[in-house]
């Protein structure tokens, strides 16, 4: 077993080991597998300006590898190396969401990802890997750890018991020189906002993923609801048109299409494989229970794998942001079917205490997007208990279920768009400022 | 894959030893040589993108004729056949010394010097004298010490106190971090000079942020700080020290308040300093090359080295003055800077009379006779020496210009007939350096594009189509081939230096000192450290002391108000002066130059971080992206230089004018105005 070292203020910043990992694997520099991630690049006063290079940890248990639903991943036993096949890969790139250090690279034109192989070859002649046999200041080296690594820590480092082969050299936080201040009054104004870095996921690059959701999620409760007693809202015909338009949007993305059938190789570890199977039942056992107007063993058959769908979707967004199950946020998709179910059946109680429920996580959740403007909260607030107001009795079914499902159009976009997953760049750029550091102040 | 060694030669003080993996006749593989004590840990990321450079679709492989506006290739003969024709008329008509002979720093190698041996045998011609990089501190360490040496490179390990003042070796010589890193390891301390917040400084326990070109002051500020304190080595002094009553008397007007008025320093951040310099020992000051490029900054560079000198720094472990390395410069006569001064007695053949920091306003200027030629090789003198529409005129009013060169830099693009140019892996050669004391040998390990051919084949090849004779060419030129026996011959004298032995990787240079002026040896005159220099009245008509002067472009002199903010053009991790950045590896790290300066500065100009910015003075302007920077002293603005002149040279700028000693170039004494860009 091998780990890489760092030792951060011998770290200059200068990105030689992206250089040498750009020569040795042959690829070009804005896909190369190391990241040089630069905190306080502007120099504020009183705040120290470091350095992370970041490549692949090659952890003890990767997120990559339990997450992908195409078991491409596999963990090298002699070197630990966390390698990855791409001939398996099916360029859904929810490794590059589950992996907290973004080791994982999408390549826009092979359609697979790439990652840092620790340089395996060299390894197995004795050599260290490329970008570490380049530093020219002895900051990035590579060892063979004695034991077990404790988990390191650095400003701007993700913590999270990966187990990343990684040791940070030395306990020194970084510091700041002393040096003649700046005048405050101008700090402010010096520059605009830091430029909006492409986040790892938003509403506007996963439109296709919140169509997706939406739509299972409808479907799913309409078969519920109608499973649980309630009418057939949808007929057959339209039913399957939505659900297998859904499919399309979802698998678009996909940077392999044609291997899509591959994202059921990892029912025991991905959430994403048993979204996909879920899916994969669901839809055909619905139809056929609605088409034949039986609500026998296909019906709940559909039942059953439209729940495990459900929650394997709302399970893949809480393992991508590493939040606990039990933090739930509003636009959550099993609850949402549930009360799209509790309508249709019309079931008053549940429905009430569902929306109670969630207007009350939308209200606590934190506000960091576009929920913010009052005109979306009052309007999700609207489309949740509106419903519940009226009574299902005194409005049409159909009136409340397009209302309910107009809300949860709008809560999902909000969750895209303020969908926080760990990414080292926001990390780092963060951690500056929140280093305590020697003081600036000359006096 | 077979590995091979050899070494970095660029003008760099790493001068690294590399091991180049070879495969299909082409480098794959660059990684360091731990055998090289200095700069062993790794390659910096311009020594790696040799695997790029070397085989770039940029790189010329054949002679380009200019044809109108464009270049045409032509075939060697023809290219031969032109050169003997102009050089021949040029020769008969103006006489040879109306040829100008340009080399640059570009590439180090003993081979370099057969150009000038073939333009002697052709009969003379004009050259440049002084240096663009570092000629004022060269004259202020050698009239104060006698010698251009310091301590080894891994010597800083020894220090308890580094002073790093106008250097950042984090992006100018990032191997010295590593020794910088084991030296903080140890405990010792970190104190940066620079007016701006460098890398380097990340790691300072105080950075003091003079004006720019105020160095010296702060320098005589602090003497007199140490002397008060009675912190000075007085059995130093006494024993190996001229002229100290005079220099002590001299500092005493150095008040605390007023350094902090010439500096800009506040006085707590002086006294710091100096307490840290009177209580850490033994203490290395490493000055760079920045605050070396005013009009002042020979003097400035004698006040800095007083520091050491008053300390009794000189010659111990730890300690010391390491500006320069020069104890691999065994083969020639003269070391720097003598060797490019020009000669006392002319010789009537080489005609030395163009300063290089005046480069274009000389060549426009030189008379009986004027040139009608040049000859440029390893360098690119149109953007990277001073005063740039200058230096372009210059060229353009010659009638016959060819440029060596391994790309189509802004001065090839002027030339008349550029030749290909080998790169080092193509020919053999022997390189020293001038921070560590290594001699190494830089074989050919891949044989170069079937139209290169390396400079001494091209001089050879012209002697025999200008019929030199066949004797003289053999005393003085190199055959095709014959590199090695050459080099043979230079080695002769060290017995010790042997091709076979450089051949098995770096060897320290005969007679070098692990410890410079360990023996308290000081060639200068009085054979004492010499504060007091009669050398700086009689050469370069500078007072005998260290006085500390404002430089001469300063936004406080009459006649500068429209300019008030001071320009620096630092060197930036990214490239050598203009080498390498517009290699695909390596341009994504700095794709343009960008003007950087203090909050403070951008807001009373409307600038905001991103912005376009128009920056100008008299001589020119350039337009630029903005940066904004809180770790920027006010009043002061940077562009790294070595961009070329599409993306913005910044000696569109700067001004021709010599330092005060030594015959460098002032680029720093260069005031500016910032606008935003309409």
């Amino acid at each position: 077993m091998k780990a890489f070292v760092l030792d951060p203020p011998r770290c200059t910043g200068c990105e030689a080991c992206r250089v040498a990992c750009a020569i040795e694997n042959r690829l070009p520099m804005d896909r190369v597998w190391r990241t040089v991630h630069h905190a306080n690049p502007e120099h504020r006063p009183g705040v120290p300006a470091f350095h992370l290079s970041l490549a692949c940890n090659h952890c003890a248990r990767p997120a990559c590898l339990e997450g992908c639903p195409a078991s491409a991943y596999r963990k090298d036993p002699a070197t630990g190396a966390v390698l990855l096949d791409e001939t398996r890969c099916i360029g859904c790139r929810y490794c590059s969401w589950s992996c907290p250090y973004d080791a994982p690279r999408f390549d826009a034109d092979s359609g697979v990802m790439g990652k840092c192989t620790f340089c395996q070859d060299r390894l197995r002649a004795g050599k260290a890997p490329a970008c570490a046999a380049a530093c020219p200041t002895g900051a990035l080296s590579v060892e063979t750890p004695a034991g077990a690594i404790a988990e390191p820590v650095f400003p701007g480092l993700f913590q999270g018991g990966l187990g990343p082969a990684l040791r940070i050299k030395g306990g020194a936080l970084p510091m700041a020189p002393v040096m003649a201040g700046a005048p405050q009054a101008d700090l402010d104004e010096w520059r605009a906002a830091p430029p909006e870095r492409p986040r790892k996921a938003s509403l506007r690059s996963d439109w296709t993923l919140w169509l997706f959701t939406l739509v299972v999620m409808g479907l799913v409760g309409l078969h519920l609801g109608w499973v649980l007693g309630g009418p057939p809202l949808l007929p057959p015909w339209l039913f399957l048109t939505a659900g297998a338009l859904a499919a399309g949007f979802s698998s678009a993305h996909l940077g392999r299409p044609g291997r899509a059938w591959r994202a059921l190789d990892n029912l025991r570890g991905s959430w994403l494989s048993r979204e996909i199977l879920g899916f994969s039942l669901f839809l055909p056992a619905a139809v056929w229970a609605l088409a034949s107007g039986s609500r026998g063993p296909s019906a709940w058959l559909g039942a059953v794998a439209g729940l495990v769908l459900l929650l394997s979707v709302d399970r893949l967004y809480q393992v991508a942001e590493r939040r606990p199950w039990w933090r739930l946020r509003s636009a959550e998709v099993l609850p949402a079917g549930l009360q799209v179910a509790a309508l249709v059946a019309g079931w008053a109680p549940v429905l009430a205490l569902l929306s109670l429920l969630r207007a009350g996580l939308f209200l606590a959740g934190d506000r960091r997007g576009a929920d913010r403007q009052p005109l979306v909260a009052t309007a999700r607030m609207a489309a949740l208990l509106l419903p519940l107001a009226s009574g299902p009795a005194s409005l049409p079914a159909w009136a409340a279920l397009a209302c309910l499902l107009a809300g949860e159009a709008l809560d999902r976009a909000c969750f895209y768009d303020q969908l926080s997953i760990p990414d080292p760049a926001a990390l780092v750029r963060a951690a500056g400022p929140a280093v305590i550091c020697g003081s600036a102040d000359p006096a | 894959m077979p590995v091979h060694r050899t070494a970095c030669p660029r003008n760099c003080y790493s001068t690294c030893s590399l091991l180049v993996e070879v495969e299909d006749g082409r480098v794959r593989r660059i990684e360091p040589n731990p055998d090289n004590r200095a700069s062993g840990q790794g390659v910096c990321l311009k020594g790696l993108s040799y695997v790029e450079r070397a085989i770039s679709p940029r790189r010329l492989t054949r002679p380009l004729a200019r044809q109108g506006g464009d270049f045409v290739p032509i075939e060697w003969d023809e290219a031969l056949d032109r050169m003997a024709n102009a050089f021949e008329r040029l020769r008969r008509e103006e006489g040879p010394q109306a040829l100008l002979y340009y080399q640059g720093s570009g590439s180090k190698g003993l081979l370099n010097g057969v150009g000038m041996a073939f333009w002697r045998l052709f009969g003379g011609c004009t050259t440049t004298y002084g240096d663009l990089c570092w000629p004022a501190g060269l004259e202020a360490t050698r009239l104060t010490l006698g010698d251009n040496k310091h301590n080894a490179p891994w010597d800083l390990e020894n220090a308890r106190l580094v002073v790093l003042w106008g250097r950042n070796a984090a992006e100018t010589n990032v191997h010295q971090m590593d020794h910088l890193a084991r030296a903080l390891a140890h405990g010792a301390r970190l104190v940066v000079v620079d007016p701006r917040r460098t890398e380097s400084a990340e790691r300072a326990d105080l950075l003091l942020q003079p004006h720019p070109g105020s160095d010296g002051a702060l320098a005589l500020g602090l003497a007199r700080l140490l002397i008060e304190g009675g912190q000075i080595d007085a059995a130093f002094v006494r024993d190996h020290v001229l002229g100290y009553d005079a220099f002590q008397s001299m500092v005493q007007e150095w008040t605390l308040e007023r350094t902090e008025k010439a500096c800009g320093v506040p006085a707590d951040l002086i006294l710091r300093f100096a307490e840290l310099l009177g209580s850490c020992r033994p203490f290395t000051l490493t000055p760079g090359f920045g605050m070396q490029r005013y009009g002042n900054s020979g003097q400035t560079m004698r006040a800095l080295l007083a520091l050491p000198v008053l300390c009794g720094q000189i010659g111990i472990p730890g300690g010391g003055w390491s500006y320069a390395n020069l104890q691999t410069q065994i083969f020639g006569h003269l070391k720097d800077p003598l060797d490019f001064y020009p000669p006392e007695r002319p010789d009537g053949i080489v005609r030395v009379a163009v300063s290089t920091a005046r480069l274009g306003a000389d060549m426009l200027a030189l008379e009986d006779p004027p040139l009608r030629a040049a000859w440029v090789e390893r360098g690119n003198p149109i953007p990277q020496n001073p005063e740039t529409p200058k230096v372009l005129e210059a060229f353009r009013r010659l009638a016959f210009r060819v440029v060596v060169e391994e790309f189509l830099t802004d001065t090839a693009r002027e030339a008349d007939l550029v030749l290909p140019a080998k790169n080092l892996f193509e020919q053999t050669d022997v390189i020293g350096a001038y921070w560590h004391p290594y001699l190494q040998l830089r074989p050919r390990i891949v044989d170069p594009p079937p139209e290169v051919k390396p400079e001494s084949e091209i001089y050879w090849l012209l002697a025999e189509r200008l019929g030199f004779d066949r004797q003289a060419m053999a005393a003085h030129l190199v055959p095709p081939g014959g590199e090695v026996a050459w080099l043979e011959r230079r080695l002769a004298p060290w017995p010790e230096l042997t091709l076979a032995r450089l051949a098995q990787g770096p060897v320290l240079a005969p007679g070098s000192e692990e410890v410079a002026f360990a023996d308290r040896h000081f060639p200068t005159p009085s054979g004492r450290i010499e504060l007091w220099s009669d050398e700086a009245r009689c050469r370069w008509n500078q007072d005998p002391l260290p006085r500390a002067a404002e430089p001469l472009e300063s936004p406080g002199r009459a006649g500068n108000e429209a300019f008030p903010l001071r320009l620096l053009t630092p060197n930036s991790k990214n490239r050598i002066h203009s080498q390498f950045g517009f290699l695909d590896l390596l341009r994504s790290l700095e794709p343009l130059p960008l003007l950087t300066l203090a909050p403070v500065d951008a807001r009373a100009r409307g600038l905001r971080d991103g912005d376009r910015a128009r920056l100008f003075n008299r001589r020119g302007e350039l337009h630029l992206g903005v940066r904004v920077d809180g770790g920027v002293r006010p009043g002061v603005c940077f562009v790294p230089n070595g961009f070329w002149l599409a993306e913005g040279a910044v000696n569109l700028l700067s001004a021709g004018r010599e330092t005060d000693m030594g015959h460098g170039a002032a680029f720093h004494d260069t005031c500016v105005e910032v606008e935003a860009a309409r």
